[in-house]
């Protein structure tokens, strides 16, 4: 039983590590306690702004990697 | 199709499986290696030399399915870019220097000049942000948000107890929620 929760819980929960039981009850809390339902917001705020710096490798990286698995696949599996 | 089941179309033989892996899971592998790296020439051929393992490894039957893939592939990521910083006596140095400009070379596909100077503004202030944490927060932080690790996978591969990488993790958002407020960065 959680007494109290704590801005790690708000982490766990963010990034869908909490379980069932744990997850309804930050839920029910988010709505209700305006200082955790702020806390996490900001929490929210932080990764959002990390979601704008998502990289892709250049294509060429992944074509040498797919050309390698082609040319070192074993004989009896080539397609 | 869940990874597990592209795995086995791949190790019997299926090559189309292993590029549906690369495309579902190639920017989160890939931004955490540049941010480990902070060199845009040698993440791609850490990101190469990763998935080269995979395909041997995978090939070779020593795969546990136990694992989950994408996790297993980060751990080979991040071994790769220790071995990197080992043989070049350097760990990454977070707050010195900021002539980086790794990020550049990247470019933004189907959008408006505009949009990419809004888009490229934010992306540049933001990628500050997450070089001037200091080291143990970066790290976790790029674990868990980039690649996708649970908090109990970064602890068991980096050693450090499940709260301390919490802890960890709840710092380096903090910060950079202050470091954007104090910075006027909204998303």
């Amino acid at each position: 039983m959680i007494k109290t929760l704590t801005q790690d819980h708000l982490i766990r929960f963010m990034y869908g590590e909490t379980g069932p039981e744990e997850t309804g009850l930050i839920r029910e809390s988010l709505l209700t306690d305006t200082d955790l339902h702020d806390q996490f917001e900001q929490l929210r705020d932080a990764a959002r702004g990390l979601d704008t710096v998502m990289a892709s490798p250049p294509e060429y990286t992944v074509k040498r990697i797919l050309r390698y698995s082609k040319s070192t696949a074993p004989t009896e599996h080539m397609m | 199709m869940p990874d597990k089941q592209l795995v086995r179309l791949y190790i019997s033989g299926d090559e189309h499986a292993l590029s549906e892996l690369i495309t579902r899971h190639r920017d989160k592998i890939y931004t955490s290696i540049l941010f480990t790296v902070k060199e845009a020439a040698l993440a791609e051929d850490i990101f190469q030399d990763t998935f080269v393992k995979v395909i041997d490894t995978l090939r070779s039957g020593r795969y546990r399915e136990q694992d989950k893939f994408l996790p297993w592939v980060m751990r080979i990521a991040y071994n790769l870019c220790i071995d990197h910083f080992r043989r070049n006596k350097r760990m990454p140095i977070v707050t010195t220097g900021d002539g980086y400009d790794i990020f550049d070379v990247l470019g933004f596909k189907d959008k408006s000049i505009e949009e990419n100077l809004i888009h490229d503004n934010t992306y540049d202030k933001v990628r500050n942000l997450v070089n001037h944490l200091p080291e143990e927060q970066r790290q976790v932080l790029i674990l868990r948000h980039y690649s996708g690790m649970s908090f109990k996978e970064i602890a068991d591969m980096t050693g450090v107890s499940i709260n301390t990488a919490l802890g960890r993790m709840r710092y380096a958002l903090i910060n950079i929620r202050k470091m954007m407020a104090e910075k006027n960065i909204s998303i």
